[in-house]
């Protein structure tokens, strides 16, 4: 019992890391209909930038630096490759997406090398005991810090001038710009939050347990697809739920992995998928996709 | 108060041409009508106005747009907007899945805070009905209900010309009598109208001067009064026919309803 619910808890916190990615991907599929494969990169990018720099000029500050520059480099995405090729159709746009991913990517790998970066965060290995349940105190973190950020997300989305202008862009942009909504401007936006928030999740994906960023990184963060897309993809809400069903469902089978060897070694990386794939059967668009709302 | 001004404007879409060479002026103050026939550009003409050309992959070969004197064609959407000019696009396009409150903070995204508010208070006036409904999807309201929320979130950058495209489309007749009385109340608050409509009478009923578009042209304009009196306009686009008609046979009353 005791390890079911270390596992949940475990699961539900690197699910919620997962939602924060997920909700980027989301953010930017809802205002330029563009699905990110390059999301991965801009996570790595992201966190290699705290591994470089937080012996340097401390853990804080890089890490503000790791995620002004996964936003900005997120913004310069949007602005270089999507915006130069508005002729394109977002389905080619999307394959242009997984060029700037390798592209990055590979850069990214050359210079980590074979190394395993600390990210030189405070928490280190420290477990804290919630009743009886160990927990370590990166994956507490993780789940507050991602709880906030998305509850922050949320509100500004429903609530602030740019939340209106982002979900009119993301029904009828032509009608969105009719209102004197600069569909530039939007779209830049939505990449750089989203860069900001992969950024975010760089940090609590490298930390302990794990031993640090090493050019696999953006790996995990693949992990994050089925998220949005089992949540729906142009949901927010699916992006929450969908992140938090595969942290959970890949920790729990990672944990039980001893009794379930007849499925082989590894199942819980190719978990969340399999959940995806059983999703997409009985919901083709997702738990929390568009629903039309129509009358006329 | 503002003059718009179109000269001899040129749009293709891709290689077939949709206006050749237009001509109109909208005076301040004036509600003015666009007829014509479905395909003759009217649409096309407001788009071009609206800066909405490119979702449609359409591009101004030619001509000018101007309001006062300052251009406006070559601008986007948005700037169109900031400069006082804004668009009630053909089906309304309300944001379905947002409320009605939303949709009509949308329509003052582009204005100063301040005067958002103002305009707010003025759409409350003019459609107390989107004021009861200010919680629901608009996606839910009914079709007259979404052209007064369309019409009201367009009011929220406080236009000083309103392009309107078939406000009375698909609208029962009350429900368009209602829609041409408001847009009466809006000129008469000082907003210029160009006004699309198939509904001919109605269109002639509201405005001053009116245009008649065919393949692309001007094909004939002159003050609404004139046109509705004009036999070829009456013919053409109010169905009313000089002829006398065919000569009509009373029917034999059926035997079940003489009872």
């Amino acid at each position: 019992m005791i390890t079911f619910l270390e596992l949940l808890v475990n699961g539900i916190s690197i699910g919620a890391v997962y939602a924060l990615i997920a909700l980027g991907f989301v953010v930017i599929f809802k205002a330029t209909d563009v699905v990110n494969f390059a999301h991965a990169s801009l996570l790595l990018a992201g966190g290699y930038v705290v591994a470089r720099l937080h012996a340097a000029i401390g853990f804080w500050p890089a890490l503000l630096a790791g995620i002004a520059v996964a936003a900005v480099l997120g913004a310069l995405v949007e602005f270089l490759v999507i915006r130069r090729s508005k002729a394109a159709t977002h389905g080619v746009l999307a394959i242009v997406t997984i060029g700037v991913d390798i592209v990055l990517t590979t850069e990214l790998t050359r210079r980590i090398g074979a190394e395993v970066l600390a990210m030189g965060d405070p928490w280190g290995s420290r477990v804290v005991h919630l009743g009886p349940v160990p927990v370590a105190e990166t994956r507490l973190v993780a789940l507050v810090t991602a709880a906030l950020l998305i509850a922050v997300f949320l509100l500004a989305f429903k609530f602030t001038g740019w939340g209106v202008a982002m979900r009119a862009t993301a029904e009828d942009p032509e009608t969105a710009a009719l209102m004197g909504v600069r569909l530039g401007r939007v779209s830049l936006s939505a990449w750089a939050v989203a860069g900001a928030l992969a950024a975010v999740a760089a940090l609590f994906l490298c930390v302990f347990p794990t031993p640090g960023l090493d050019r696999g990184a953006s790996f995990a963060a693949l992990k994050a697809f089925p998220a949005a897309i089992l949540g729906g993809l142009d949901s927010t809400t699916g992006a929450l739920v969908g992140g938090l069903v595969v942290g959970v469902t890949e920790a729990l089978m990672t944990g039980y992995q001893n009794d379930l060897t007849f499925l082989g070694r590894g199942i819980g990386d190719v978990a969340p998928f399999l959940v995806m794939i059983a999703i997409l059967l009985l919901r083709p668009a997702g738990l929390f996709g568009t629903k039309e709302l129509a009358r006329v | 108060m503002a003059e718009l001004t179109v000269g001899d404007l040129v749009v293709d879409y891709g290689p077939v041409r949709a206006l050749s060479g237009v001509s109109m002026r909208v005076p301040s103050g004036a509600v003015v009508a666009v007829l014509g026939a479905n395909g003759a550009g009217k649409t096309t003409l407001l788009r071009a106005i609206s800066g909405t050309l490119r979702f449609q992959r359409g591009r101004i070969a030619r001509g000018t747009i101007e309001l006062d004197g300052a251009r406006l064609s070559g601008l986007g959407a948005a700037a169109v907007v900031r400069c006082g000019v804004t668009h009630v696009p053909e089906g309304r396009r309300v944001f379905a899945r947002m409320t009605v409150e939303e949709n009509l903070r949308a329509g003052g995204l582009g204005t100063p805070r301040r005067a958002a508010a103002e305009a707010r208070e003025r759409v409350r006036e003019l459609f107390p009905v989107l004021a009861e409904r200010s919680r629901q999807p608009a996606g839910l309201l009914s079709g007259g209900e979404q052209q007064m929320l369309a019409i009201g979130r367009a009011l929220m950058a406080g236009p000083s010309v309103l392009l309107l495209d078939e406000p009375t489309l698909g609208l029962a007749p009350q429900m368009a009598a209602r829609i041409a009385a408001t847009i009466r109340a809006i000129n008469a608050a000082g907003t210029s109208v160009l006004l699309v409509e198939q509904n001919v009478a109605t269109a002639l009923s509201l405005a001053s001067y009116a245009y008649v578009l065919e393949v692309g042209g001007v094909a004939m304009e002159g003050p609404a009064a004139a046109l509705a009196a004009s036999d070829e306009v009456r013919r053409r686009y109010l169905g009313v026919s000089d002829e006398t008609p065919a000569e009509v046979r009373p029917r034999a009353a059926l035997p079940r309803w003489s009872a």
